[in-house]
Order: C-alpha cells, then structure tokens, then sequence
C-alpha cells in the first residue's frame, strides 16, 4: 500500500499532544486561538505552555480562546488531500468547543476529491491526544479509513479522564463547568474532583485537602483491571506528577505511562495548579 | 392522706394528672439539666422531656373522648411528634406502650394500671438499639415491677403508684453505681430523674396534693384549650423585585432574622421566599417594598399538626398507635402532598446551630436547615415538617448531634418519603457527610459515601464548665475550658490556643491534613483569626482553615481530616 493510501489523521491542539509524538506519527495539529486583551496567540504556535502559565498568573484580565476558523481546517485538509485520499479528523467534545463544527463545515468543500470523516471525541486533552495517537499508529499499519474510524468510535468510551483544580473560578468563567456548577460557592476550602463524562464536565467529590484529591486520583486508577495507556497530565504542578506517579508505580508498568502538560488553551478554562489521569482501557484491536 | 380518687381512674383524670405532671416536671427540669455527666452548659434532659410531656399534655385536652384509651393515645401521639431528645423520645416510647395497654379501656384501675407501666417500660427498651443500665430505663422498669407486685398484692390505684414512685426514687438513686460516668461525675441520671417527677407528679396529682388545672367541665371544653400559637405560620411567597440588580445575600439575611426554616432561591429579579414566623404581616409588608408579591401562601402550623395528627390516626387504624403516615387512597400524602418533588436528585436536610453554620450546609446544597436551638434539640415533627417540605421524594437527613438521632429515626417511620439518616453526631460530621454528597447518585449510593465520609472526620470541642468537677482524670473548675472529644474529657485549661492544640493532638492531627476551626457566637472572628495563625505556627503545613460557625455556647467545634 502506497503512502497515497495510508490514513492521515488531524487533530487541535486541545488534545495536549507532546509536539514531538504528534511529529513521530504524522498528526496534523490545528491550533486553536488564546487571546489575552488585544493579542492573539495560536495554541503551541505562538505561545509555549509555560509562556501561557506564566502569563496567566500576572495577568488582572481572563484570557478568551477560540475555535480554528474554517479557512484554518480548509488549509490543512487541501495540503493532507494532495498526499492521501483518507482523512480522519477528531476532535474536541462539541460540547466544550465550537472546533468539531468548524472541522465539519470545512470538509464540505472536498467531497468529491477525498474521504474525510470528522469525529466528536467526546473528550479533551491527553484523552483526546491517546486517541489520536492510537489512531495514527493504527493507520501506519495500514489499516483504512473505515477500520481506523471504527476503532476510534470503540476507544473512545474506554477513555476515562479524572482530574482535580485548584479553583472551579476558571472553568466558570470560561462557561464550561457544566454539572460541576454544583460544587461552586462553598463557603469551605474545598478542591474539586472531576471527571469529563458525555462529552462535559461534571462533579466527582469535594475534598477538603490537595492531598485527598490525589488520593482519589490514585483510587480511580485502582479502578481499571486492565489499562492499555494511561497518561498523567499537569498545568503548573510537576512535582505532583513525580508524586502521582510514585503511587501509581504498582498499578502500571512505566512503559505505559505517558506525562503531558495542559496547553493553553485548555489552561485557559482549567487555570494553574490542575492535575488528571487519563486512562485508556484495552479493548480488542 | 384523704383519698379523691375512686377505684378507677378515667380519662378526665388522667388527662389532669398528666398535666399536673407536666407543671411538676417543669418546675424541676432546669434541675434535672444540672445533672448533667459532663459540667457542660447544654444540658437539657429536663427541658426536652418537660417540652415532650407538654407536646403529650396539649394533644390529650383534645382527646376524643373521656375513655382512658383515648387520653393515652393522644397523649401518645403528641409525645411521639413532640419528642426532643433521647431522652423525649424515650418518654415518648413509654407512653406508646402505656397508651397500647390501655386500648380500648373506658378507666384504669390498680392492675391496668400496672401492665400499662409494664408495657411502657417493655415499648421504651425497644426503642433503644442498645439499652444501658443506670438510665431512664432501669428505673421504668423498676417502677413498672413494683407496681405490678403491689396490683397483685392487692393494692388499690392509688397505692400502685405510690409503690412505683418509691421504686422509681429508689432506681434513681441507684444509678451511680450502675453508670460509673454518674459516680464519677457525683449525679444521678437525668433521664431517670425526669421520669421519677412525672410519676410523682403524677401521683401526687391523683391523690389530691397538687392543685391541678380545674378539671376540664365536658368534652366541648376539653376539644377547645385556648392553647396560645405554638408554632406560628408557614409564609411563602414569590417576589418579583422592583428595579434591577438581584443582591440574593442581603434579602436571604433579612428573612433569616425574621423567623425559623428560612429559604430563599432566586434568580434574574425573582425570589422565592420560605419562612417560618410568628409574623407574616410583618414579612409580607417588608417583602412588599422591595417588589410585587406572588402565590402568597399563609398555613397556620397549628392546624398542620392537627393534620398530621388525624392523618396518623386514619392511617393507624384500630391499633391506637401512631403508625407510618400512608397514602391516601389516590396515592398522595394525606396532607397535601410534599411540595414540588423533583424525580431523581435526593434533597438534604440537616440540623444545625449557628448561621455560620446554617450558612455552610446551605452552600454545601442543603436545602433545609433546621434550628437546633441553644441545646440542639428540635422536635421529631421539627424534623418531620422539615422532610415533607424537602423538594424531593428521597431525603438524607443529617442529625447533627448525638441526641437528635432518636428523633431522627422516628421521622423514618412517620413519613412516606425514601429516608435515609446519616448518623452524624455533631456539626463538623454533618459538614463531612453534605461535602460528600453527589448530586447524580441515587440514595443508597449517597448514604453510603456519606456515612463513609463522616467516620473520616475527628472532632473536637471547646465550652466552659458550667461548675467545678471531677471528671476523666481531670479536675475542673468552674468557668475553665474543656477540650471534649467524642463524650470525652481531653483537655482543660484557661488558655484558648492551648486547650484546642492539645485537644488536637487527642485527636491525632499528626496524621490529618486539614484542621478546620468553626469558632461559635461566644468568640469574635479576630480572636478566632489569631487563635488559627498561633496553632498555624505549632502545626506545621496543616491546612487551618478559620469558619464563622456561630454556634452556641461552643467556643470552637474543630474537626481534623
């Protein structure tokens, strides 16, 4: 099979993949925008994860982001469509994000001249990012754009994603709380833990300490009889990463863990001080 | 001693002996506080079984007949709803069995009146998971042998409860040495002190010594007591404010200064109001200044607890006991139905003491709060209203307090909403248990994590002794604080910061992370401020977190996590 053949897949840069994996596999990234007053920076184009962080903590005002543009998917489609005719594009929960319908109306415009399916992944970041990845080194197999597209549509569900903020302010005022709008205005020091389920987010359990909240990070780990890929993703905090992964040691073989840092766009509606686990459960190929 | 009484006794008596019962135990019950184990200042054994002798009292004057039955199955009822405290619920207990001894009698004689003390003793047993001796208890059921020997020995009414008093007096002063806690603390048991003066009272009003209440003259006059208002007006209403710019907090603390049970949701310009109140013009003619008013409903909470009360009866049927309220025949509630139940999420409902308090289960998503008072002891039909007007078909409620849990119980039995009680024995479980409360699961899964939630929590507390003692290895004198946890003497001091680090380290905080100071009504936010920073610096990088809890007479409620 010819590299005509071989299935490209496009993500955003929502999916926190490390640009060095995303380059070893051939995954498109189409950046999404973080504007912080008037400047306008593409998501890992313009600005570095710790760029953004650091910018965030000085600035008064709370930085917008917003979806790539049609015209931005249609550059990246026309460019993928001159090296294949298979196309599988996944992106971001729809309900977080306006990106899936920009990714959708862009594929109008090549219809006739190459196959690409668009994909709601329900989920974000890293959980987003493993199903690429896995998406990519299927086609690298060889496999086509139906058998890669059903895979996906099988992983997703066994992707779980929990995590734990410092503050629900940012997710609030970004507009993508959802359910976790519960657990606001305690008048208790409280760390949230959450999880992105259906595509949004929504409340676990309110702890009273950082500690508790990685304990229950650990114990949703526990969960999982059997874990294909699990990744650990941070903003601000690496020193609890080291912590995390100290514990979860026991539970999963080191080649099997992956770290990511939350980019900016995401940090922008999850703030600093975040930690998650994302784990992929094996399913039959 | 001339003896008033024929041989039997009927229910127009009874019904004047049980009241002049009430006085007597009135009269004793801030006493019987006193004799309180710990030199704590919330004792109130005496006010929560005077109060649920009095909640009996009010409902057998309007029995519906004059058969003893019926006196001692009002009494009955009233008791079971107005119950506070263990100790009420106790009572409560005791009369049920009384009043089920009594079925069906026109009067009660010497032998009645003895099985009935004997089924009353049996009844309150059960009522108790786990019966201790040296309680209120040993001496029922001391009273209760005696007089069931005196009956067959031939003993007239009168000379039946004269025996059973003696052996109550007796029982009472034994108990010391049946509770080493009493012994220790130089006091008999409270509960079995409250029970001694009802029977004498009870006596001595049947005998002729106290000059009860002039009897009731037939039984219009018995069905009519000019009773003054006990519970005030349910109020309720939507406000739709004038001009724009919601200020939700200010109008939530205005309501709340104006009676009990407050709520207030709102959104955009509409408020929607809940009060309990001995006012409701006044409330309605200050709402209506800030806007238009709305569904305006106006109960008088009287005339709801007679509905309870006929409704439990329907329900109970023949048996003369107060049984689970059922539905009618429709399928709804007998008494209009439990507000607008919203399918699927479970509805919280805890007790507190405290705005601050009040406050946080509030913003934990506690939609009821219920007012615990100076000594936390509300009323079963406190906590029965309560459920009803939860906005859902299952509810947890959250105690709050060791002594409420009785009651507690008993709501699970009136009511026919799914109940789940969460044993939380004081606020800072409470908080704990509402934390871990998950707005998708169902109310067996909610109990579960809840009651998990709760064991994680230790908690201490901070009062002043309300007189010198003895107690725990400790000598305490009177005014000095006292570090208690879980029932238990830790620390005694006059220095605040002291007492609370070495009550904290009784209760482990080595091995918590975050340490959380509810200071109460008796000490002011800066002193509660500097209190935190000083155990700040001998803690370490624990978390201290400083909360207005407002309770009374609790300096500080502390919790470890």
């Amino acid at each position: 099979m010819g590299t005509m053949g071989t299935v490209r897949i496009v993500t955003d840069s929502t999916a926190d993949l490390p640009p060095q994996l995303a380059a070893e596999l051939g995954i498109t990234v189409v950046p999404l925008q973080v504007v912080f007053d008037a400047d306008v920076y593409r998501d890992g184009v313009d600005i570095t994860s710790d760029e953004f962080y650091r910018r965030l903590a000085e600035s008064a005002a709370l930085p917008k982001t917003s979806q790539p543009s049609i015209g931005a998917f249609e550059e990246e489609f026309e460019r993928l469509c001159r090296e294949t005719d298979s196309i599988l594009s996944i992106h971001i929960s729809s309900s977080l994000s306006g990106t899936y319908n920009s990714a959708l109306l862009a594929r109008d415009r090549f219809r006739n001249r190459c196959n690409i399916e668009v994909l709601d992944s329900r989920l974000v970041s890293m959980g987003l990012g493993l199903v690429a990845a896995d998406c990519a080194r299927l086609a690298r197999q060889g496999a086509d754009l139906r058998a890669v597209t059903h895979f996906a549509k099988r992983m997703i569900p066994n992707v779980h994603i929990h995590f734990v903020v410092e503050t629900l302010d940012y997710l609030q005022r970004g507009g993508r709380i959802g359910r976790a709008q519960a657990f606001v205005g305690s008048l208790l020091n409280i760390k949230p833990v959450l999880k992105i389920e259906e595509g949004e987010v929504r409340p676990v359990e309110k702890v009273r300490s950082r500690a508790k909240a990685l304990d229950r990070l650990v114990e949703f780990v526990e969960l999982f009889p059997d874990i294909r890929e699990l990744c650990v993703i941070y903003s601000t905090t690496p020193d609890d990463v080291e912590l995390i992964l100290k514990r979860i040691e026991p539970l999963v073989p080191r080649e099997r863990i992956l770290t990511g840092q939350i980019g900016p766009v995401v940090g922008t509606h999850t703030g600093p001080g975040v930690l998650g686990i994302v784990v992929s459960q094996g399913i039959e190929a | 001693m001339s003896k008033h009484l024929a041989e039997r006794c009927d229910g127009l008596r009874l019904c004047r002996g049980l009241s002049d019962a009430a006085a007597w135990l009135d009269g004793q019950a801030a006493e019987i506080n006193a004799l309180n184990v710990f030199p704590v200042p919330d004792g109130d054994t005496g006010t929560n079984m005077s109060l649920t002798l009095q909640a009996a009292v009010r409902q057998a004057i309007a029995a519906d007949d004059n058969s003893v039955a019926a006196v001692a199955k009002a009494a009955a009822q009233g008791a079971l709803l107005g119950a506070r405290g263990n100790s009420g619920v106790i009572l409560s207990q005791f009369l049920r069995g009384i009043a089920r001894s009594l079925e069906k009698q026109p009067d009660c004689g010497p032998a009645e009146l003895a099985q009935a003390l004997a089924l009353g003793s049996a009844t309150a047993h059960k009522a108790v998971i786990r019966p201790v001796e040296g309680t209120m208890l040993t001496v029922g059921r001391d009273a209760a042998q005696a007089a069931l020997t005196a009956a067959e020995d031939g003993a007239d009414l009168l000379a039946v409860l004269e025996a059973a008093v003696a052996a109550a007096r007796a029982s009472v002063a034994r108990t010391p040495s049946l509770l080493p806690v009493l012994r220790q603390a130089g006091v008999v048991d409270a509960g079995g002190q409250g029970l001694l003066c009802l029977l004498e009272g009870l006596y001595r009003s049947l005998s002729g010594e106290l000059a009860g209440q002039p009897a009731p003259e037939g039984k219009e006059a018995a069905a009519e007591p000019a009773a003054p208002l006990q519970y005030g007006y349910c109020t309720e209403f939507l406000l739709r404010l004038r001009g724009r710019g919601l200020d939700l907090e200010a109008i939530r603390a205005q309501v709340v200064g104006m009676g009990d049970s407050a709520l207030v949701v709102g959104e955009n310009d509409v408020v929607r109001v809940h009060l309990h109140t001995f006012h409701p013009g006044l409330v309605l003619e200050w709402a209506g200044g800030l806007g238009t008013l709305h569904q305006i409903k106006i109960d008088n909470m009287q005339d709801q607890h007679q509905d309870i009360l006929l409704a439990q009866a329907r329900a109970s049927g023949q048996s003369g006991m107060a049984g689970p309220v059922e539905p009618g025949a429709d399928g709804r509630p007998p008494h209009g139905g439990a507000g607008a139940a919203v399918a699927g999420q479970p509805a919280m409902v805890a007790v507190a003491a405290g705005e601050g308090f009040a406050s946080i289960f509030r913003s934990l998503g506690v939609g009821t709060v219920v007012p615990g008072g100076q000594t936390m002891n509300p009323s079963t039909e406190d906590l029965l209203r309560a459920v009803r007007e939860a906005p859902a078909r299952q509810v947890l409620l959250l105690p709050n307090n060791g002594n409420i849990l009785l009651a507690a119980r008993q709501v699970q039995l009136l009511t026919d909403k799914q109940l789940a009680v969460i044993p939380t024995q004081d606020m800072a479980q409470g908080v704990a248990a509402a934390l871990a409360f998950q707005p998708g699961a169902d109310l067996a899964a909610n109990a579960r994590t809840m009651e998990r939630a709760l064991c994680a929590v230790r908690t201490g507390e901070v009062t002043a002794a309300v007189r010198a003692a003895r107690l725990d290895g400790f000598e305490v004198g009177p005014g000095e604080l006292l570090g208690l946890v879980g029932g238990q003497l830790v620390a005694v001091g006059g220095d605040q910061v002291d007492v609370v680090r070495r009550m904290l380290e009784k209760m482990g905080v080595e091995r918590g992370q975050v340490v959380t100071l509810y200071y109460g009504a008796e000490v002011d936010a800066g002193q509660a401020q500097s209190t935190a920073a000083l155990l700040r610096a001998r803690l370490g990088d624990r978390e201290v977190e400083v909360v207005s809890g407002g309770q009374p007479l609790y300096h500080y409620v502390v919790s470890v996590e």
